[in-house]
């Protein structure tokens, strides 16, 4: 008699298996957000001038990890779960492994020659390099750890019988949520306790005859090698049996194409800095940097999503069913999903940009306990928001979509708009964060009758789809929200300086001007960039009014 | 675009990676003495160079006299990179640590006359004033004190052998200098001023140009334990076209 497979006897044990990878890519999503001027500081980087470049750490993942959703579910489809799930592991084990190795010589040295030798010009500084090296292994992981969610997602299907796949389609997006909301906590939490015990750690394992280094940053990404790995052995035994479809249809190759390009260009463009070109002077250096390339990059995108919705309209087996947004609630769920994305990444930005303005000396412990009080911050945001899910989904049952996405785009609204006109150098942070909370309830409020929405009213065979492009549509919305704000806000920054300094003369006066001004200059950005919040989820309720009203007369477990 | 260039360098950096390799034919090892010389002439006669320097190992302090520091923190130097247009005009981005936060200044000198910015310092306006005391560009090149006549007096000189310095084939120098002869190399900011220290001259094959200068300079005697500093001097861009002028200053810091 020969034993059944896992997944025939335990799919809920299996589903847990591989849904753990699911969450520390989750996890990874937001974990640097935190600490980013950690590593910037760590990387003997100036904060503010290399800020707008070093936020494509956190940006670039969010980039990858929404492209490699796009079409790593179709792959899966095409090449075995098992196959494309392990790979997918793989690559996020590697990238994990990249970012810790930015300091290498061979990989550095491979950089400066690329400069020389096909770019005819001097290499970056070797710090640059460190940096651009960090971004690059993040974007390697996410592009692993992205692609692992709807891989995830179809292999609830293929687990689960129809009538069953509600409950681990929610799950599973419940467990990629869970992960960024933790994520700049944990990430916060760590970096102090690492500043706090990193010598204890050390003692420890010097006694037992091993020699570490001092935990930081770093180990972070460290510590998701031994844990991907024993995911990686689960996976391998767990995955076994699981059936193979039939390969039906060809891979969207050329939409798939299109889509990346198109949404490369658009964070590029919407990306570059105005602020480079304002503060250029006279030094070519930071003339190179300029954003004279971000109009052609916003028109080669909007060409780029052209073609690929061309492509989508012609292909006998798309990447994404066009047909599926002549539905109401599905284009009108989609415009909205977009916009919360859009919001939510201010909120996540801000809070760690004032505390860090806000930090007493410059001290390491003083890095260090500021990425912490940015870690509980923005829990005051992301956790109130996972939390208001669940009355999102129980007024969405007795009410319908429209209702509690409206009341929570209405909520999230006054919250930006509070935040936008109430913060000062000196507000607390309690207060802070009891507006951060309204946000998060707002913004939370939304996200079940979004997804329930759009996966009713789509096909049987189309919901795995919805389910990763509601993940993806949220994480555009953010990757684009970060890449244009943050550019926008250090832009403003430097032009309210400026105002702030106009009547300051001699160097005394000037540098006593300029401490001050810059406090309160960076405050006024950040509260303009909530007040676009308060704007987008404006603009997101208007959409919110266009889907269906009434009690949905099919309903599936939230997808959170 | 930095964005766009990083995703082209990082995914064309693996193809080029092993793509170092040196097919010229062997040559005569060439004299220290000579090349060196032929570095130094190459230097003094240079219309523009870009010169950067780095610092790492035990930290650099600047005095700050006057500025009010919070407590236990410290300024120090960890990196400069500058453009010297030949005969007196130097625009240069220095960037200092204050604690474990580096911030950058900026400074335009034509002459004996300076103009300088920050964001700590000035709020990121540009001031007209005395940023280095009594600095002037033209010490960079002077005879004597400048750089190409502080390297005519390294002594011991060997050749190390040719070697490949980040895709760039050199020959590299070994001798010793004056600690007091290493100002202008360090921007007048190095601690000792006596003894000999060790120093590498890094000089293209093809060029004949002084391309990197690597000086250690030990820790000071309170930290005997301390990792030496380390200079990393990386000169180039040679006799490229540069107009460097003087900025539209806001005021006077005087």
């Amino acid at each position: 008699m020969t034993a059944r497979p896992a997944a025939q006897r335990a799919p809920w044990l299996v589903l847990a298996i591989v849904s753990l990878p699911v969450f520390i890519g989750a996890l990874d999503l937001t974990i640097i957000s935190a600490v980013l001027p950690e590593v910037i500081v760590s990387l003997d980087l100036p904060v503010k001038e290399y800020l707008d470049h070093a936020s494509w750490a956190v940006s670039g993942y969010l980039l990858a990890y929404a492209i490699s959703m796009t079409f790593a579910g179709r792959l899966s489809d095409l090449f075995g779960r098992r196959a494309v799930y392990i790979t997918c592991l793989l690559i996020f084990m590697a990238g994990s492994y990249l970012v810790t190795a930015y300091d290498s010589s061979t990989l550095n040295s491979a950089i400066a020659r690329f400069y020389r030798q096909v770019l005819d010009e001097p290499p970056p500084r070797l710090e640059e390099r460190y940096l651009d090296l960090v971004i690059f292994g993040r974007v390697v992981q996410a592009f692993g750890a992205g692609a692992m969610v709807p891989v995830t997602i179809a292999l609830a299907g293929d687990l689960f019988p129809p009538e069953r796949r509600a409950r681990p389609l929610g799950v599973v997006g419940a467990i990629d949520t869970l992960g960024w909301v933790l994520g700049h906590l944990y990430g916060g939490v760590m970096v102090r306790l690492f500043g706090q015990h990193g010598d204890a750690v050390v003692d420890a394992f010097t006694g037992l005859g091993i020699s570490v280094a001092k935990p930081s940053w770093e180990t972070l990404f460290l510590l998701n090698i031994p844990l991907s790995a024993l995911a990686l052995a689960g996976a391998w035994w767990a995955l076994r049996g699981i059936h193979r479809p039939r390969r039906v249809g060809r891979f969207d190759l050329l939409g798939t194409l299109f889509l990346t390009l198109a949404l490369i260009g658009l964070n590029l463009g919407l990306g570059s800095s105005p602020e480079a070109a304002s503060t250029a002077g006279s030094f070519e250096e930071l003339g190179r940097t300029a954003s004279h390339n971000g109009p052609a990059l916003l028109i080669g995108a909007a060409l780029a999503f052209l073609l690929f919705l061309l492509v989508e309209a012609r292909v006998s087996h798309p990447l994404i069913r066009l047909g599926m947004f002549r539905s109401r609630n599905v284009s009108a769920s989609s415009v909205a999903n977009f916009l919360v994305g859009f919001c939510l990444a201010i909120g996540l930005v801000s809070a760690p940009l004032l505390v860090n303005f806000r930090m007493d000396s410059p001290t390491s412990k003083d890095v260090q306990h500021a990425a912490y009080t940015a870690g509980l911050l923005l829990s005051g945001l992301t956790v109130p928001m996972a939390l208001a899910a669940i009355p999102g989904g129980w007024l969405s049952e007795r009410t319908g979509y429209r209702l509690p996405t409206v009341l929570g785009l209405l909520i999230a609204g006054i919250g930006f708009a509070l935040t936008g006109t109430t913060w000062e150098s000196d507000t607390s942070y309690w207060l802070m964060g009891g507006q951060m909370a309204l946000i998060g309830i707002g913004l939370g409020l939304t996200i079940s009758p979004i997804g329930t929405a759009v996966l009713n009213d789509v096909r049987e065979d189309e919901r795995g789809i919805a389910a990763a492009m509601i993940l993806v549509l949220r994480l555009v919305g953010m990757t684009v929200s970060i890449s244009s704000l943050t550019a926008y806000a250090l832009n403003r920054f430097d032009v309210l300086v400026a105002r702030r300094m106009a009547g300051a003369a001699g160097l005394e006066e000037t540098v006593l001007a300029s401490q001050t001004a810059s406090l309160e200059a960076a405050v006024d950005a950040i509260c303009e960039l909530q007040l676009i919040g308060a704007a987008a989820a404006l603009i997101a309720l208007v959409a919110a009014l266009w889907m269906r009203g009434g009690r949905p007369t099919r309903q599936r477990a939230p997808l959170t | 675009m930095r964005a766009l260039k990083l995703l082209l360098v990082l995914a064309l950096t693996a193809m080029t990676a092993a793509c170092g390799g040196d097919d010229a034919p062997p040559q005569p090892t060439p004299d220290p003495q000579t090349l060196l010389a032929e570095g130094i002439t190459q230097l003094q006669d240079a219309t523009s160079f870009k010169y950067e320097v780095d610092v790492s190992g035990y930290r650099v302090a600047v005095s700050v006299a006057g500025l009010d520091l919070p407590e236990g923190a410290e300024v120090s130097f960890k990196y400069a990179s500058g453009t010297f247009q030949m005969p007196d005009r130097l625009s240069a981005r220095v960037q200092f640590r204050l604690g474990v936060l580096s911030t950058i200044a900026e400074l335009v000198a034509l002459g004996s006359t300076q103009y300088f910015r920050g964001e700590l310092i000035t709020g990121n306006r540009w001031l007209q004033g005395e940023f280095l005391p009594g600095f002037e560009p033209a010490s960079l090149v002077a005879q004597p004190g400048g750089v190409p006549h502080t390297l005519s007096t390294i002594r011991d000189l060997s050749l190390v052998g040719r070697t490949d310095m980040d895709g760039l084939s050199v020959y590299q120098v070994r001798g010793r200098v004056e600690a007091g002869r290493i100002f202008s190399l360090t921007l007048g900011l190095s601690r000792v001023t006596t003894g000999l220290l060790d120093i590498d001259v890094f000089i293209g094959t093809q060029n004949r140009r002084v391309l990197r200068i690597a000086l250690v300079e030990p820790p000071p005697e309170w930290a005997a334990n301390s990792d030496p500093t380390t200079w990393q001097i990386n000169i180039s861009e040679y006799n490229a076209p540069v107009s460097i002028t003087a900025p539209a200053a806001d005021g006077d810091a005087s």
